[in-house]
């Protein structure tokens, strides 16, 4: 059956290249990546806007958005944001990081970028571990999770307490807009677009530094299947105040 | 009897067919040569209409199917849950509530 394109109801957003991406089956990365893709082009931003890649396992997202992109330093996303949005206040200015990346080796760099409320998207991606690396503990891993460093579960006497980057960050003045969302359920989905045209239309008016906070898998890294990963994701989203949080 | 059995089955199911493809709300296509098998659009179509297939693609993935298409109600669960984008859905029929919402849903941009 043919289809009439006047009916289509969902496609591959334009953004998005033809690579297939190298994440792993399920990973949360992709499923973000494509809602980003989708935000930009329905905010019509593609021309207008400078991304900034970190290290991790998303570190070839140049190859998958087609957009311009910088590749930062491991951890310094912010740092090179900074000068990006100050050289050319036309453009949206985001980064996209990881846990270790934002919340472990760069944390120096997103505290003062968001001290400094430079203008700037940043989109973090918790997903609780080292991904890229093979999976091990990262400052955000939860309170009892095993991960390859810590076989038994994290705990507080050998390894201290979870890093509650996204929270500090919203008690900062130079944050105009902190939320916190994921990719685990259609209804997310939905949601998290919504907050992500929320934070690039906060950084357009030049408002300050806006946080998107994706709670996110690793299957690999978790060694669960993806349906498991978010099955168990969605439980623990329970615990969690999701949605805005400034 | 048992002829009459069958030829009632027959026409019977027939018709079924017929009445289930009339009320057909929605059609997936599916990338099979991208998608991974990860499943999360089987586990999350409200009505079960995908499978996942006994074939592999080319990169060695079993991928998903949509097995029953009479099911689908076209609510594009699948293609806003696949991590990899392998999903298009179009309508037959009415759009789910969620589904006008999403912009990028309505807009066509394909056009
Ligand atoms: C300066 C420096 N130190 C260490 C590394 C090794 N390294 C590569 S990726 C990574 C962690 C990435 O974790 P995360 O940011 O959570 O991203 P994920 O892979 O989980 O998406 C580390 C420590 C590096 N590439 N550069
Ligand atoms: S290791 Fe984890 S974060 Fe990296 S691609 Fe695989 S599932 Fe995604
Ligand atoms: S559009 Fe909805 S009903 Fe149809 S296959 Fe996808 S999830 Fe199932």
């Amino acid at each position: 059956m043919s289809v009439n394109t006047k009916d289509i109801v969902y496609h591959r957003p334009r953004l998005l290249t033809d690579n297939n991406m190298h994440y792993c089956p399920g990973c949360s990365h992709a499923a973000i990546h494509k809602i980003l893709a989708d935000v930009l082009s329905d905010m019509n931003l593609a021309d207008n806007v400078i991304g900034i890649g970190s290290v991790g396992c998303s570190v070839f997202i140049y190859n998958y958005i087609d957009i311009d992109w910088i590749e930062a330093a491991h951890g310094r996303a912010p740092a090179v944001a900074t000068a990006v949005s100050r050289l050319n206040p036309q453009k949206l200015v985001f980064t996209y990081q990881g846990d270790g990346d934002m919340a472990s080796i760069g944390t120096t760099e997103i505290i003062h970028a968001a001290n400094r409320g430079e203008n700037i998207t940043v989109i973090f991606i918790n997903n609780s571990v080292y991904g890229m690396t093979g999976g091990q503990m990262a400052p955000t891993t939860p309170l009892g999770m095993k991960t390859v460093t810590c076989p038994d579960g994290r705990n507080v006497e050998q390894n201290g307490y979870p890093l509650p980057i996204t929270d500090l960050l919203t008690r900062l003045p130079g944050t105009c807009f902190v939320s916190r969302e994921a990719v685990t359920t259609y209804k997310h989905v939905l949601h998290a677009k919504k907050a992500l045209r929320k934070a690039f239309q906060n950084t357009l008016e030049k408002r300050g530094t806006s946080v998107v906070e994706f709670v996110a898998t690793c299957c690999s890294g978790w060694k669960m299947s993806p349906v498991e990963a978010n099955e168990w994701l969605n439980t623990r989203m329970k615990q969690m105040k999701m949605g805005r949080l400034k | 009897m048992n002829m009459h059995n069958t030829l009632f089955r027959d026409v019977h199911s027939a018709a079924l067919r017929t009445v289930h493809a009339m009320l057909q709300k929605g059609q997936v296509t599916i990338d099979a040569e991208r998608c991974k098998g990860c499943g999360l659009c089987v586990h999350t179509c409200p009505a079960q209409s995908l499978t996942l297939s006994q074939m592999v693609n080319s990169r060695g993935y079993v991928h998903s199917e949509q097995r029953f298409a009479n099911r689908c109600i076209g609510c594009a669960s699948c293609a806003l849950i696949c991590p990899d984008a392998c999903i298009t859905v179009s309508r037959r029929g009415h759009i789910p509530h969620h589904a006008m919402q999403h912009d990028s849903l309505w807009n066509n941009k394909l056009a």
